[in-house]
């Protein structure tokens, strides 16, 4: 009797044990994360990363910005007639390991403004569901045997953008990399009804 | 009796040389005043205009509108850039009704953000020639040296001079080889851009470098 009562107890220390450890990873695994991603509101209002604002923040502020930033290593800026173009960034090493090295996007710039920042990341769509919970915001475009599904977060001015082939796994797309795309505000809605993957992932056409 | 002759060719030389310059200038002033007047916006919707649009100021809704009942228009076509959920560019073939100027091998092409249209650009059969001879020199403008951007390289050795005409509301681009002559500048086909205030102001801020440096 008291052998099986010590079992229960030790198994409930144990569970509970495990269970902390586990929450205590996620929590700081997201803190870290979170703040990467979206900084405090009393330092740069939103949308906002890194200092830098859509829409609001200028070309050469912006130039200022990613060239004192400790992830950076190289920056190359490029306009196509002055008023539009972009600022490319090779990143350093001491970028943290989420973000990837891209030939492609950066800053994108017009109107002499940043319009747009996106970025190429080893992100999934599980860690951005885990750190800003489900997406408010669904775009879809399907391009056989090509699609790709864009989730956003509308008060983050956030979206993730992810390439996957027609008809593949929930599992695939929880464990498929994103691009992050950071705007002034989305539009109020998306061209697909559903938010939800499960629902999105049969190359459809979009409902509106 | 050569006295004769010769003061009745001046004579005639007198009377049918300013037959032919009239018809000559009259002709050409009835071109431009159709181009001026196909190209320029009309009383009714102030510059910038283009197509009945105003780029800075009609909503997109508006401008899919205008485009499909545009007589000049067809096949209006939309394209959502994935990575940009705030632009919409169109595209649209022409009828065959629109005038001589516009060059058909190519769409015409309009731009969106946050639902407001930016730009309406169309290439053209016109020439830099044919356009100072209708606006005059543009007063401002830049010029952009090529072959900066990575998968432009092709651009290397070319540069685009944009010229800004605020009473019509257009800048006027034409790409051209470095160090070219005056005679391939005059040349150069232009692509008009109808655009918003800020861009065009934005162009405003350099002076134009005359043609011959």
């Amino acid at each position: 009797m008291n052998l099986t009562r010590s079992a229960i107890i030790l198994l409930l220390l144990h569970t509970a044990l495990i269970l902390l450890t586990r929450l205590a990873w996620t929590d700081s695994a997201s803190f870290a994360l979170r703040t990467d991603l979206i900084p405090p509101p009393e330092m740069c209002r939103l949308p906002c990363w890194q200092g830098l604002r859509p829409s609001a923040t200028g070309y050469a502020q912006a130039l200022e910005l990613v060239h004192h930033h400790p992830w950076v290593n190289l920056v190359r800026s490029n306009r196509y007639d002055g008023l539009a173009g972009w600022i490319e960034i090779d990143w350093s090493t001491d970028r943290p390991a989420w973000l990837l090295q891209s030939d492609g996007d950066g800053l994108r710039i017009d109107q002499n403004l940043v319009e747009r920042i996106s970025l190429r990341t080893a992100l999934t769509a599980a860690d951005l569901w885990l750190v800003f919970g489900p997406p408010n915001w669904t775009r879809q475009y399907s391009s056989p045997p090509t699609q790709y599904l864009v989730h956003g977060w509308q008060k983050l001015g956030l979206t993730a953008t992810t390439e996957m082939e027609c008809q593949i796994s929930l599992d695939t797309f929880w464990h498929t990399p994103v691009n992050l795309t950071w705007v002034m505000f989305l539009p109020q809605t998306g061209n697909a009804r559903a938010h939800q993957p499960v629902e999105l992932l049969n190359c459809a056409e979009p409902t509106s | 009796m050569t006295g004769l002759v010769r003061r009745f060719t001046l004579l005639l030389l007198l009377i049918f040389l300013p037959s032919v310059l009239f018809i000559r200038l009259q002709a050409r002033d009835d071109d431009d005043a159709t181009l001026r007047q196909s190209i320029s916006p009309p009383a009714e919707c102030p510059a910038p205009c283009l197509l009945g649009i105003r780029p800075g100021l009609t909503s997109m809704q508006d401008a899919q509108t205008l485009l499909n009942a545009h007589p000049w228009v067809k096949n209006v076509i939309f394209i959502d850039p994935i990575n940009d959920p705030n632009t919409r560019y169109l595209f649209w073939d022409w009828t065959g009704q629109q005038p001589a100027w516009i060059d058909t091998r190519w769409q015409g092409e309009l731009r969106s953000v946050y639902h407001i249209v930016r730009g309406i650009r169309l290439q053209t059969r016109l020439t830099m020639a044919d356009i100072w001879l209708l606006f005059g020199p543009a007063q401002t403008g830049t010029l952009v040296f090529g072959g900066q951007l990575p998968g432009l390289e092709s651009t290397r050795g070319m540069v685009t001079t944009i010229g800004v005409y605020d009473h019509q509301g257009l800048l006027i681009r034409a790409s051209l080889p470095r160090n070219m002559g005056l005679e391939t500048f005059w040349r150069a086909r232009v692509e008009i851009e109808s655009s918003n205030e800020q861009a065009l102001e934005y162009f405003s801020t350099y002076d134009n470098p005359a043609p011959e440096r």
